[in-house]
Parts: structure tokens; sequence; C-alpha cells
């Protein structure tokens, strides 16, 4: 990587269109990728000098380097035993994205599967996910340690002299390419595969008709190991822009990168705009060159929405709506003030449907259970009960509860079950449940997510001590921290005597909630 | 100085928690921000805050800083500009 300061301003927009719905191209002129080594093959060939990847701070990486250094890895992971199948983790934090960029690709054009993973995760949960994956070996960032276990550790430079060129390993668009992970229902992480064809779909690969085609740089500021970070890098190899992500996120510093670099694209969750807003970072800077400000992982609330088309006075408004398991199938919606709670309608080649509790289709206005469908589907990993449940016929079950207007645009209702939205991630109460009964003093824990005016949802839980025992609250989230990720930490906790419960022991989550809305209801409240 | 970055911190600690952690607490605790309660986001608009007042970055991804509050304070103390 090479050093790299701010550009030139971006380009005046020739459309003020967020991408169109990717759709395959038919015309035989162009290659159409089916696999990524495929992506990043035909646009290192098109564009070799282009820049890709700017981390802020760090440096830049181009087309032509992308696949250099990829090919490199990918012959040292084949040289250490690495095999097509094989399951590879990729341990890495923002300032090292671009060697997690290549080292996605490298362990791919050896036909392995990568399998990224957030260094904000708890070594608990690094171990259970490399463990469930059966990860025959991590490759890590600068400053990142992976947990003891079978398998070998390396940094990607270590691998980088093990030969150049490609590496002769076949990769088909059936394969395996990457394993996610995500809060799944029952408490434990859930991996989401997803297959070449899976992630290729819908590349755009001609030079004039590439996605945010009206920007020089994309920003953002997804965590690796997350969907919409993935999703930032298939942009990286496929769109127009390059990917510009500071190498760490504050508002302040994402605000400045705005400016400096005239951003023409911004994805974003809802809790960053907010804090953005808040902050008053748009009065401090200039978000004039900004034309498309895309929020994803939740919905956008309609007066959030309002506000940033005052804070970004050049910008078309966009919420996209998918999850790990659905995509790339989406919804795509351009904020509108005559809908604006609405979603949108189904893009990227998916299908979207509310469902009763038969699975039937329900008519425009009646809530129901919100599914969606992917043209090239995914499942879980090694959980055919899981998948059983979350997938069905192709369907994805969303986990949201909404409805379908006359017009067919989505809004949602509330979430169901034991998975709460806190910011960008997903949080199952039950996997912080379980962290919280692992402590010595917790006879009885119970977690709901609570109202909060950032984040959307707050992580709130509730503990009764075991008899005779006292539990300090900084002590219990010290403890949690050695098993959960930060965003999974508990911001409220109440020790209490009993949990309110029903006539079954089984804790009535809603009564729950009001403990938290309530002053002094409990023993002590730890903030 | 360290005390008087301190008294200020804690203050800015108490601000970015929304009030939830009331300064005189912070400057009592020794433990990590994380434990005391200052959640993730809330971590995030105090390294904006102490960027923009005294001018010093702090870094998210590592270093001992960010273990307690004490060590916080004398890290902003020692890189005043």
């Amino acid at each position: 990587m090479t050093p790299q300061s701010p550009q030139t301003p971006e380009p005046s927009p020739t459309s003020p269109a967020p991408s169109a719905p990717r759709t395959r191209r038919t015309s035989p002129a162009t290659p159409v990728p089916r696999t990524v080594p495929e992506m990043l093959a035909l646009r290192a060939q098109q564009e070799p000098e282009r820049t890709a990847i700017v981390v802020e701070g760090e440096g830049t990486l181009t087309f032509g380097e992308w696949e250099r250094r990829s090919h490199a890895i990918a012959q040292g992971l084949l040289g250490r035993g690495v095999r097509p199948g094989d399951r590879v983790g990729l341990l890495f934090g923002s300032r090292d994205w671009a060697d997690f960029a290549v080292a996605y690709c490298a362990v791919q054009l050896a036909g392995a599967v990568a399998v990224p993973l957030s260094d904000r995760l708890a070594p608990a949960e690094l171990r259970y996910m490399l463990g469930h994956c059966e990860a025959s070996a991590v490759l890590c960032g600068r400053d990142l340690e992976a947990p003891d276990g079978d398998r070998w550790t390396a940094a990607p430079a270590e691998l980088e002299d093990a030969g150049s060129g490609p590496t002769g390993v076949r990769v088909a668009p059936e394969d395996l390419a990457q394993i996610l992970y995500t809060s799944g229902t029952t408490g434990t992480p859930k991996g989401v595969g997803a297959s070449h064809a899976n992630l290729a779909f819908g590349c755009e690969t001609r030079p004039n008709r590439r996605r945010f085609g009206h920007s020089r740089h994309l920003l953002h500021a997804f965590p690796i190991g997350t969907n919409a970070g993935q999703t930032m890098l298939l942009n990286a190899l496929d769109a127009r822009p390059a990917m510009l992500t500071p190498a760490r996120f504050t508002p302040g510093r994402f605000a400045r990168l705005i400016e400096s670099y005239g951003v023409g694209t911004v994805f974003l969750v809802p809790t960053m705009a907010i804090e953005l807003l808040n902050a008053g970072l748009h009065e401090r800077h200039d978000f004039s060159s900004v034309v498309l400000l895309g929020s994803a992982a939740s919905a956008l609330p309609p007066s959030v929405s309002v506000r940033l088309t005052t804070a970004f006075p050049n910008a078309t408004v966009t919420n996209y709506y998918t999850s790990t398991e659905a995509a790339p199938a989406q919804t795509i919606m351009i904020f509108d003030p005559a809908r604006p709670g609405a979603l949108g309608r189904p893009a990227s080649g998916g299908a979207l449907r509310v469902v009763g509790p038969d699975g039937e289709p329900l008519p425009p206005g009646e809530t129901g259970e919100v599914w969606m469908r992917s043209p090239a589907p995914r499942s879980y990993y090694r959980d055919e009960q899981a998948s059983a449940e979350a997938f069905r016929g192709g369907w994805v079950r969303m986990g949201d509860l909404g409805y379908l207007d006359a017009d067919g645009y989505l809004h949602l209702v509330d979430r169901e079950g034991d998975v709460v939205k806190s910011g960008a991630f997903k949080v199952s109460t039950l996997q912080v449940e379980a962290a919280l009964y692992e402590h010595p003093q917790i006879a009885e824990a119970a977690v709901v997510g609570v109202p909060h005016p950032v984040l959307g949802t707050a992580i709130a839980a509730a503990v009764v001590p075991r008899s005779g025992g006292e539990v300090s609250v900084t002590d219990l989230r010290a403890f949690l921290m050695e098993r959960l990720a930060g965003h999974e930490l508990p911001e409220r906790v109440l020790v209490v005597d009993v949990l309110p419960k029903n006539q079954s022991g089984k804790v009535i989550k809603r009564e729950l909630r009001g403990l938290f809305g309530a002053a002094a209801t409990g023993r002590t409240e730890g903030t | 100085m360290t005390g008087q970055v301190a008294s200020r911190l804690a203050e800015m600690v108490e601000a970015a928690s929304g009030g939830r952690l009331p300064a005189g607490e912070v400057l009592r605790s020794e433990g990590s921000l994380a434990a005391l309660g200052l959640a993730s986001l809330e971590l995030l608009r105090l390294v904006d805050a102490v960027e923009d007042e005294f001018g010093v970055v702090l870094d998210l991804g590592g270093g001992a800083h960010l273990d307690s509050f004490p060590l916080l304070a004398g890290h902003v103390a020692e890189n005043l500009p």
C-alpha cells in the first residue's frame, strides 16, 4: 500500500439515482464473472492501476496489487497445506481492510472458504466460530491473535513470498465461498454460507455501467465480518468508486473524510446517521458532495431521514433492507415523504412476501412474517435444524413482522423472537443471557432490548444474585467482556430480587422491559 | 496538570454517557470505561470530544490508555500538544 492524500472533489453526478438493482448481463461482449476470483481477475485486467481501496491514514490498494498479492498468498496457503473446501478464518480490524481484502480473495483463489471475523469479537466467540467451521488456518491483521486451537495462524505478509501467478485451482460458481457468523435465534452464532454464485450475482462488468458511477469514493465504516462489510468489499471489486474507510471509526473522523475527499457515496447505519446529526457534524463540515446516502443494517426512522435530507442537501437518502441470510436479495427505498416508513420493493433479483402462520401470503395491509428469497440462496453451515427453521423452500424468514401496502412497499412493524437489533448489529438476547449465567454469583438472568434514542434498541439485563450473594455491576461487565463483543454488552443492568414470570415460569419480557422504564424498581441500577 | 485534565475528562465521560455516569464516580473509578458502563457508541463520542478539545488522538484499537480512567487521564495529559 502507498500513502494517499485526499483527492480532488467528486465529479458532478450524472445521475443521482442509487444503484439500480443488480441484473445479470446477457450480452456476450463482456464476460460475466461467476466467482469472486473471476470478478477480481476481470477488474485487474480492465483497470490494474485504478485505486480499489483507500484506508485513511494507512494507504491504498490498486486492482493490480490486489490480484498480484492475492495470487501470492494463495500460493502460500496451498504451500502450507490448505486444500479446496478448507475453511480459513480472517481476523482483521478496520485499519487492515486492504490486507483483509487481499487475504479474502487469496483464500478463494486457493479454492478454500473465507470466514471473515471481526476484531471486536470476544475470545470465546472466536473460539466457537473457528471450532464450529473447523478452520484449518487463521490469517490475522496487525496485533491480533487467534485463540489457541488445532490450526496454524499467520499474517498475510508471511505467505506472500511463496510464489506468484495463478494457482491452477478451479473454483466453480456453486462452491462455498464464504461463511459469515451472525446471531441466531437459539443463542449460538450461526454460520451463513454463501456460494460464489451468490456473491457474484448481478456483478456489473461494463465499464460505463458500473454502480455508483457518479462517485469517485464510496465511504463506509462497516466492520469486517458483517454482511454490510462484505457487501462493501464486493462494491470495491465491481463498482466505479474506490472504497474509502477510516482506519478507526468515530463520527468526527467520518465527517472529516466526507469533506476532505469530497465523497460522493456514503453508506452508514441509522445509529451513525443519528450520531452525525446529534453531534452537529453537518454544521461543521461540508457534506454537499454526497449524492447518495445509503442506510443499511436496519431501517432509518422517518424523522432521521428528514433530517438527513437537510444535512446532506444534494443526497438521495436511500434505505437498503436485507439480512446476512437473504443477501443479495434486498428492498431499496429512496426516502419518500409520502411514504416515510416504507422500506421499498424487492430488488437485486430478490422476491418479497408477507405471510401468515400457515406460510401463505397475506393480502396488503395485513401484518405477518416478512420473507425474502434470494436468486442464489444462502444457508446455515452445518446446522440443518436451524436451516430448516430459517430457510423454507428458498425463502428466508427475516425475523421481522411487517406488511405490504397496496403498491407492494414493505413496512416493518416489529421484530419477533429473541434477536434484537442494536445499532448495526443483531444481538441474541439468549446469547447474552447464557454469558450472564456463567457468572458464579448469578442465579437468574434475563435480557431484553429497550428503546434507545441512537441505537434504536439497547441491551438491558436484569439479574438475580444467588442467595446471600452480591453482584457488582462493574465486575459483571468485566466478566462479560471476556465472553461477548462490545455491542453485546448490556448497557443497562438491573439487580433484582425476582424476575417477572408467567405461571409456567417463563420470563415475561414485556414486563421486564417495563422495569427499565420505571425508576428505582430494582435493588441496584448499574449503567 | 493531570488532575485538571482528569477532572475535565470525567465531565466529558459524563457528557458522552448522556449524564448516566456521574463525573465524580468516573474520577474514582479504576476499572475500564467499558466495565464502568460506557457503551461502545459513547466511547466513540468521548474519543471525538477529546480530539476536539485536547487535540489528542486516541487509538481505539490498541494501547493500554483506555483500560482505565486513570490511564486515560495520564495518556491525555502526557500527549497534550
